[in-house]
């Protein structure tokens, strides 16, 4: 799990598709200030940050890691709009997987007396899936709100989470 | 929190990477020809060849302690290409090895993250627009292939007193043995790049040709 900051330019955003508040992107690449480049390959993104990412935006992008997942989680724009939204869907998801799979082994014990190797496996990726991505949004929050004070300008909106 | 690393020569780990899977493949090898010279029924459990289970007995104590060399290589080159400065690589060297071990999840995610390994071991500094390498695709299909047949072949041994399942069950023991062998060539392979490409970076290309075995 790591987070880390982007100044400079969106170069180029290639969203692959938007649904149920979270954006997934082919590739974003940026242009940074001290002249290199920078891509992020299949970024998650909830839809707030999403719509800030459009060719020529300029401003601090705020990028995450969480369990297999990659994406911005944040951005203080040049023109000092500042939004933060975590794509928290998966948290649900882990949690739901656990929960089925938990019902599963108590219907198996209680109709045969036996415990399903494959729902074992799914409620540890379950929980291990989790705690990941909750340490994730977690960092992510920190990592925003710590870096308040860079904000290119401060006209701050009010932050979203999403998920 | 982002923790600060430092490089390490991930040469030596290398090279005993490669001894491991070198033997792994003699293993594997030895393992189809008992077979082949002993012909249907070397996999039964009675009246079957007892050479051919006493390879297969150090063929697994081997995979567990040959493997754990590999996975200290992986930490090593993962926390390298943090150390060179990738910024942003979805795994950290523990996630790198944990992925192995995670049900389900370690059907994909050991493949990714070594895909992310290679790349952030390159010279480029934009690492995630470089290209990977389609030797670790290849790997970790016929990886998987290797693991699949395995733990069919164990699972439907039970059922191997009928003729067919007997032959079956055998089939998928040697297509295993099989699959682990380009497995194994390709890892080594993998290693030996990813360990040139980082030692490349650091020492230069000069050292890296001198003292380097990738």
């Amino acid at each position: 799990m790591s987070t880390s900051i982007v100044e400079g330019v969106v170069e180029e955003a290639k969203l692959k598709r938007a649904r149920g508040g979270i954006s997934i992107f082919d590739h974003i690449r940026f242009q940074l200030d001290d002249g290199g480049t920078r891509t992020i390959n299949k970024a998650v993104v909830a839809k707030d940050v999403a719509e800030k990412l459009t060719p020529g935006s300029r401003g601090r992008f705020y990028l995450f890691t969480a369990f297999d997942l990659k994406g911005v989680h944040g951005v203080r724009s040049a023109d000092g709009a500042s939004v933060y939204g975590f794509p928290g869907n998966n948290e649900k998801v882990f949690i739901l997987l656990g929960i089925v799979n938990i019902l599963w082994i108590a219907f198996r014990v209680a109709v045969d007396g036996q415990v399903p190797f494959l729902a074992v496996g799914l409620i540890i990726l379950a929980i291990v899936g989790y705690v990941l991505m909750s340490k994730g949004r977690r960092e992510a929050r920190k990592q925003f709100d710590d870096d308040e004070s860079q904000a290119p300008a401060a006209v701050d909106t009010a932050p979203s989470v999403i998920g | 929190m982002n923790k600060v690393r430092s490089f390490r020569d991930p040469a030596r780990l290398a090279a005993w990477s490669r001894s491991v899977l070198v033997l792994q493949i003699a293993l594997a090898v030895s393992a189809m020809a008992v077979a082949m010279l002993f012909g249907s029924g070397f996999n039964a459990a009675a009246g079957g060849s007892d050479l051919y289970h006493l390879i297969q007995l150090v063929m697994l104590l081997f995979f567990v302690l040959g493997g754990g060399v590999v996975l200290r290589w992986i930490y090593v080159a993962n926390a390298n290409a943090h150390a060179l400065g990738a910024e942003g690589m979805a795994t950290s060297p523990a996630l790198a090895v944990g992925w192995y071990f995670l049900p389900i999840a370690n059907l994909v995610l050991p493949y990714q993250s070594m895909r992310e390994i290679w790349k952030a071991s390159g010279p480029e500094r934009d690492w995630e627009a470089a290209p990977s390498s389609p030797w670790i695709f290849w790997w970790w299909m016929f990886w998987l292939l290797s693991c699949i047949a395995s733990i069919l072949s164990n699972r439907l041994a039970e059922y191997s007193y009928e003729e067919d399942m007997l032959r079956i069950t055998e089939a998928l023991a040697i297509l295993s043995d099989l699959a682990l062998i380009p497995a194994s060539l390709l890892l080594m392979r993998i290693v030996g790049r990813i360990t040139g490409m980082q030692r490349v970076r650091v020492f230069g290309a000069r050292r890296e040709r001198i003292d380097g075995r990738g």
